[in-house]
């Protein structure tokens, strides 16, 4: 059976009619008002209760000042010896046996064996005609000898941990009174032995006689408690010792 | 071209020598290094060593006591322990060996020898070597503790160039069981005595500025009111006798006026009378809250007090001449019983603080709005008073006695009077 556009038309519109009277239908059933005689079930529904809620900043009274623990002194830095064997592991655990043989040192495996027939390396194309010539006579053994010949050290030397680490030790011993009023700076000076011992000092006075005093006490502990347990040089610091080591001591900077 | 007579020759060779002896090593300035600074000392109390003479008699034995007290309280020294000292005391007689005081640590040192008929001190500050920086004889009359309070009120002052509070006194009411009486001692707790002598309830001292008269609230009329008596006790005569309290009174910096607590008209009001009759100068506060221990400042023209007018007790500060009070005290909920630093440099009121269930002592910059605590986890400390210098802080200690702290907190505070106490006012400085 077949339908004419004209027809077509009559069903489409009529589809629509119907189909816009459903929905309109469901609209106003959905829309429509509530009976003013319907209660609502309370036995059924929770009451819930919200309130806003700051936290308040707790107010803490003020404390009595506690003098505060020393702090540890700065770990000991030493500066590796870059021809010392690396450090041996040590097993863990402590063992009592007095018969138990300590462990064989182990081999220094980092250099492969030389084999026979390898054939030693030619430096000699790597020469330059501007190179130094051979040295001549005995060799030196002794770097660093202390010759005093002149205050202080260049500023790359200051910061290292060595010099830090006395530094750290002078500001936990160096005590000055508080009612007394000083001026000026007082410099210490030492000569220190590659071992670490302090085996001269020099001192120049700021003229403020308590200052230097306190100076001079913080020295004396110093150089006792280095002595005590010297502490080596590092290497790169070597240098450094041929000359007075000096610190300037100013308590108002 | 060049000349060859002798004496030009002579000039070249005197001229190259002197510019290779210029450039030589030996004439060269050191390069100059960087010297590692070490700076900001450990800033301590200052060492002192007080030996015992031992040229001297015993009774003046207390002399080394009362000068290692006196200054151990001052707040700026530490005075060592005899017991380290290795000097030969006998060898070195009024002189000093400086290594050997220098080899226990001391920075100064007290010597004394004592006679019948005087006694002579000396400082030594053994980095000056062996030469005495401040030396005083005073004639013996009666005890030697007076002399050794003058001798470290010249010690504080060397050093620090204020007056010490050394022979100042204190007074407190000692609490029994049925009565309270008002006593007076020197601020070390010797020689106290009794100043009320009366079987009632006595209360509230303070010492009026001259330190010739105190006053204290009695109830010995059956009514608190306030009495003015000589500082070495005596008779009282009734300064103030108005309907209900007449508490709390304190004398004005130049002792002409009191401020104190009055209620006759029905609440506890801040009140300003006159030190000579009692008459009412003025009223200060005016509200219905309960305002009451009032506290002069240094210069006079403020006052502290206590009111609960904005919930529980606070201090407030109010202009002498009248005016709004504002609150100054903010660090919890209970603050009672201000007392003004004499230091007029510095705006400091010291108070008592209730944190938990302890009482301490704080004080509060009024500038810097800074509290330090005075006290803390050490029982139940009340009724601040500053030194005559500011300088250390009396109070009471509930169930102990009379106690001494620095001001600045630090330390430990040193018994001075054992026994129930309440109502703490140091006295002014003594006469040099």
């Amino acid at each position: 059976m077949s339908f004419n556009n004209s027809q077509l038309h009559v069903f489409a519109f009529a589809g629509t009619i119907v189909f816009a009277g459903g929905l309109l239908g469901a609209t106003a059933f959905l829309a429509r008002p509530v009976e003013a005689s319907h209660e609502p079930p309370l036995k059924e529904m929770m009451t819930i209760e919200a309130s806003l809620a700051r936290k308040s900043e707790k107010k803490v009274q003020p404390q009595k000042e506690q003098k505060a623990p020393q702090p540890p002194p700065p770990p000991e830095i030493k500066e590796p010896d870059p021809k010392a064997p690396d450090p041996v592991v040590k097993p863990e655990g402590v063992s009592h046996d007095e018969n138990k043989k300590p462990p064989d040192k182990p081999k220094d495996d980092k250099k492969p064996p030389r084999k026979p027939d390898d054939k030693p390396v030619d430096l000699s194309k790597f020469k330059h005609a501007s190179d130094d010539e051979p040295q001549t006579g005995a060799p030196v053994t002794e770097i660093g000898q202390f010759d005093g010949s002149k205050d202080g050290f260049a500023p790359v030397n200051a910061g290292d941990p060595y010099w830090q680490h006395i530094v750290a030790e002078f500001k936990q011993i160096w005590e000055l009174p508080t009612i007394v009023k000083v001026d000026g700076a007082t410099k210490a000076c030492f000569h220190i032995e590659p071992t670490g011992k302090f085996v001269d000092t020099k001192f120049e006075r700021s003229g403020d006689e308590t200052l230097d005093d306190s100076v001079q006490r913080a020295m004396n502990a110093i150089k006792k408690a280095r002595n005590d347990s010297p502490q080596p040089v590092p290497t790169g610091q070597l240098a450094v010792i041929k000359q007075w080591v000096c610190f300037r001591f100013n308590p108002n900077a | 071209m060049f000349s060859t007579q002798p004496r030009s020759v002579a000039v070249l060779v005197l001229a190259v020598a002197c510019a290779g002896a210029l450039g030589s090593p030996a004439f060269a300035q050191p390069s100059g290094g960087v010297v590692i600074d070490v700076t900001g000392a450990k800033r301590t109390l200052y060492p002192i060593a007080v030996p015992e003479s031992p040229d001297s008699d015993a009774g003046a034995k207390e002399v080394a006591q009362v000068t290692a007290f006196d200054l151990s309280v001052a707040g700026v020294f530490k005075v060592l322990d005899p017991a380290g000292f290795l000097a030969d005391l006998r060898a070195e007689g009024l002189g000093v060996d400086p290594q050997k005081w220098k080899d226990v640590g001391a920075f100064g040192v007290v010597k004394y020898r004592a006679t019948a008929s005087e006694v002579e001190l000396r400082l030594y500050e053994v980095s000056k070597g062996a030469t005495a920086v401040l030396s005083k004889t005073y004639p013996r009359k009666g005890d030697t503790r007076s002399i050794a309070h003058r001798w470290c009120n010249e010690v504080v002052k060397y050093y620090t160039g204020e007056t010490g509070f050394f022979g100042s006194k204190i007074v407190f009411t000692a609490k029994s069981k049925a009565t309270s009486a008002i006593y007076a001692m020197d601020f070390d707790g010797a020689n106290a005595y009794r100043v009320s002598n009366n079987g009632s309830q006595n209360i509230l001292p303070a010492w009026a500025p001259s330190g010739g008269q105190i006053s204290y609230t009695s109830f010995m009329r059956n009514n608190p009111d306030l009495y003015v008596a000589p500082a070495g006790g005596g008779r009282p005569r009734q300064l103030s006798s108005q309907r209900g309290m007449n508490t709390g009174g304190v004398w004005s910096p130049d002792g002409s006026k009191l401020a104190l607590t009055l209620s006759k008209d029905g609440n506890p009001e801040i009140y300003i009378i006159s030190a000579s009759d009692g008459s009412i100068i003025k009223r200060i506060t005016n509200d219905r809250a309960i305002d009451t221990s009032p506290a002069w400042s240094p210069d006079g023209g403020q006052l502290a007090f206590v009111s609960d007018r904005n919930g529980g007790p606070q201090i407030f500060v109010v202009a002498a001449a009248g005016g709004t009070p504002r609150q100054v005290s903010f660090n919890g909920n209970y603050n009672t019983t201000p007392t003004w630093s004499p230091q007029r440099d510095k705006h400091i009121i010291a108070y008592t603080t209730r944190d938990g269930g302890a009482y301490d002592i704080v004080t509060l910059d009024l500038d810097t709005k800074a509290t330090t605590r005075i006290t803390q986890n050490e029982g139940s400390n009340e009724e601040p008073s500053f030194s005559p210098n500011g300088r250390a802080i009396a109070f009471a200690r509930t169930g102990q006695g009379v106690f001494i702290a620095n001001a600045d907190g630090t330390g430990k505070a040193v018994k001075v009077w054992s026994g129930s106490a309440t109502g703490v006012d140091w006295g002014p400085a003594p006469a040099p």
